[in-house]
């Protein structure tokens, strides 16, 4: 007997649980888990003839016969020995395990909550997010077995670490982590979001995290994605900036099964700015996806954007940068790149600039490149007795770097550089 | 004694166009030659096809270096084996520190000589007495590979690395042009110093200027694709007075044949 499919399996799961109503984490009894079933029903899972997924197909993250049950919770004293990649990372504060909040060693300047059931959430889930119109954030909204909430006030010094762990050692696992985070005005803080899969079996994250910068805040947020083979790994964030507020945001990509990432970035007080830096690197049959939609809609902001991708073997990197700016956005700046290196006639990159202005006094500039490395530099290195294989390694490690010179953190930095090195054959020893 | 180098009868195009039309050259150890000529007749192209450069098409002739041939080798083994080519056109190459780059090089090269490499601090003290023979700043070290740097930052750069690789045979491609005058001497007070008995260069060059702190012992001219002139240093302060017309007019060139 064939399998039913991913969606019929979703909604026969939510309709039982419906019935049963006894699960502790979870009520699908709340309108909000209803409301946004009803909408995942109608969507449906994205296909490429989606304008937003033309170059990216969901359909094999669909395959896989997920366990779809509440979670059980992994050993949380087993995570870190069994998880190379958090290897260099500080130790997780907050961990989300399978979609499970479970805080550690959250800071004093923070305040934690886990919205068992999603009415209670305050601020209200979704308002920041197409919530309405993208079928994975309804899906989240409809199975996430919890919300984890964070406000922070004040400065925070250092990391604070939310590592994302999917396990799929026994079953393929689908996880829906959902996370609110909010910064109160004058707060400050740096956060690292890291994204792991446990276990060999296919892993499909559908994360959903919306996050609200108040006025005078500043956030420096780290998108961590190790390679992972059999990771589908969706992302979709929701960012609001209140007036003067500071966002700068790395997005570390190494390859997946398929990575997506969507970045809703709303600028809606004055003189907020948002700078967004992407480093990617994919091989084999990995597929990364940027997408980025900056909303410009007060006037005198900025946004940045400078993602750097190298694509090899039959690896395919997708970035598609939205501007949007409002006719209310005067003295709106606004800056977007993308420039890739194709290692192989068989990796692809595709680039999609989508402007949309409806302000007149906008500066506004984009540009995308792909092509292979400069030849002329490769000469030049190997002129002074550098290998072939080194030259060309560090050049590509230099490439990508030039979207993380900026990362504040001295520690992560170096790590980041190391996992670059590693990734581009170059010994990270050479370095000076 | 044996050339070090050893050019016969070079004939190399570029897009099907041919721009080196046989040049017969030979270099010892100890010596150095001048090569001037006008724009276009081949000076870069020789110096590029020597260093191992992509997208020359070689016709005819052959090099030895060392006795070995050059066309067999790659631009790195050339480069470990002594050959060392200052680029008329240095390349940027931004993210790449100098430090990193060279440090590579040289632990590259030392290598092939059966020397040990050398740890960060050794190569920094190292590197950083040859910057002072320069009088360039030990800043310069931590920056990317000449990007941003002017142009004669970017020529003192390529004789800093000169100094740091002691190479065997250093082709400098108009090292000169774009220093002012007081660089142009330190510049050649580098190479100097770096005159011996082992080590040979090339010097090319449009100017007799800078033939009069690095004294050659043989000027050539190339003139398209061919060398129509050798002769000693008074070649230079001809070619300074009479340009290259009188080569171009004076119908049958005569080769004349290199001091032994
Ligand atoms: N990659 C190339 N593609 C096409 N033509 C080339 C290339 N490299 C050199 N040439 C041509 O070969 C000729 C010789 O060039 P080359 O750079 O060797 O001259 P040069 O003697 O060094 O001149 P200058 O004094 O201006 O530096 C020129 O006509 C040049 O246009
Ligand atoms: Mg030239």
């Amino acid at each position: 007997m064939a399998i039913p499919d991913l969606q019929t399996r979703l909604r026969e799961t939510f309709q039982r649980w419906m019935q049963q109503d006894n699960h502790q984490r979870w009520s699908p009894r709340h309108p909000l888990r209803r409301h946004a079933l009803e909408i995942f029903e109608r969507l449906g899972f994205p296909t490429t003839r989606h304008e937003d997924w033309k170059y990216t197909s969901l359909a094999p993250a669909l395959r896989p016969a997920y366990r779809i049950e509440i979670p059980s919770l992994p050993d949380l004293a087993l995570l870190p020995s069994q998880l190379p990649a958090l290897e260099g990372l500080p130790s997780p504060q907050l961990w989300l395990l399978n979609g499970i909040p479970v805080p550690v060693a959250l800071p004093p300047h923070s305040h934690f909550q886990s919205f068992l059931h999603a009415e209670d959430a305050d601020p209200p889930l979704g308002d920041i997010l197409p919530s309405e119109t993208e079928a994975l954030v309804a899906l989240n909204t409809a199975f996430a077995p919890d919300v984890a909430a964070l406000t922070i006030s004040g400065h925070g010094d250092g990391v604070l670490h939310l590592a994302l762990v999917t396990t799929a050692a026994d079953e393929p696992q689908l996880a829906h982590p959902r996370l609110s985070l909010t910064l109160e005005a004058n707060a400050r803080q740096r956060l690292l979001l890291s994204f792991h899969t446990l276990g060999t079996l296919p892993a499909f994250t559908n994360t959903v995290a919306e996050i609200r910068l108040g006025p005078n805040t500043q956030l420096e947020l780290i998108l961590w994605q190790p390679e992972s083979s059999t990771a589908f790994a969706i992302t979709t964030l929701g960012i609001e900036l209140a007036q003067n507020a500071h966002l700068s945001l790395w997005t570390l990509s190494l390859g997946g099964a398929l990575v997506r990432n969507n970045l809703y970035i709303r600028l809606s007080g004055p003189a907020a700015t948002a700078q967004l830096f992407g480093a990617t690197m994919v091989e084999g049959q990995h597929t990364v996806d940027h997408r980025t939609y900056v909303e410009h809609r007060a006037e005198q902001c900025t946004s940045n954007q400078l993602y750097k991708s190298i694509a090899d073997g039959h690896g395919t990197v997708t970035f598609t940068g939205r501007i949007y700016v409002h006719p209310q956005a005067q003295k709106t700046n606004a800056y977007q790149s993308h420039r890739a290196v194709l290692l192989t006639g068989t990796a692809t990159v595709n680039a999609r600039p989508q402007l949309e202005i409806y302000a007149d006094d906008v500066r506004c500039t984009h540009g995308a490149t792909a092509g292979s490395l400069d030849e002329s530099a490769l000469f030049y290195l190997r002129s002074r007795g550098v290998s072939h294989a080194q030259a060309r390694a560090l050049l590509l490690h230099a490439f990508l770097r030039e979207a993380l010179v900026l990362l504040p953190d001295e520690r992560l930095r170096q790590r980041a550089d190391a996992l670059l090195a590693e990734r581009v054959h170059l010994q990270a020893a050479e370095l000076l | 004694m044996e050339p070090l180098l050893s050019i016969r009868n070079l004939r190399v195009a570029v897009d099907g166009r041919e721009i080196l039309k046989g040049i017969d050259l030979e270099v010892c150890r100890g010596e150095v030659h001048a090569i001037m000529g006008p724009n276009g007749s081949g000076k870069s192209t020789l110096a590029a096809v020597l260093a191992g450069r992509e997208g020359y098409e070689v016709l005819e002739g052959e090099v030895l270096y060392n006795g070995q041939n050059l066309f067999e080798m790659e631009p790195e083994e050339r480069a470990r084996a002594g050959l060392f080519l200052a680029f008329q056109y240095p390349v940027e190459i931004a993210g790449v520190t100098m430090a990193t780059f060279l440090r590579t090089a040289l632990n590259e090269i030392r290598k092939a000589r059966g020397e040990e490499a050398l740890d960060p601090l050794a190569f920094l003290t190292l590197a950083r007495e040859r910057m002072e023979w320069l009088g360039i700043d030990p800043s310069f070290l931590h920056r990317a590979v000449n990007e941003g740097f002017s142009g004669g930052e970017k020529k003192r750069s390529e004789i800093f690395q000169l100094l740091l690789l002691e190479p065997q045979l250093a082709i400098l491609d108009e090292t000169d042009s774009g220093l002012d005058i007081d660089a142009l001497k330190i510049v050649a007070s580098g190479v100097n110093r770096m005159r011996a008995p082992e080590r040979a260069f090339i010097v090319i060059t449009h100017y007799q200027r800078l033939l009069n702190y690095i004294v050659p012992d043989i000027v050539h001219v190339l003139f398209d694709g061919r060398i129509v002139r050798s002769g000693g240093r008074e070649l230079a302060l001809q070619l300074e007075e009479h340009g290259y017309d009188w080569l171009r007019t004076d119908g049958e060139t005569v080769v004349l044949p290199t001091l032994e």
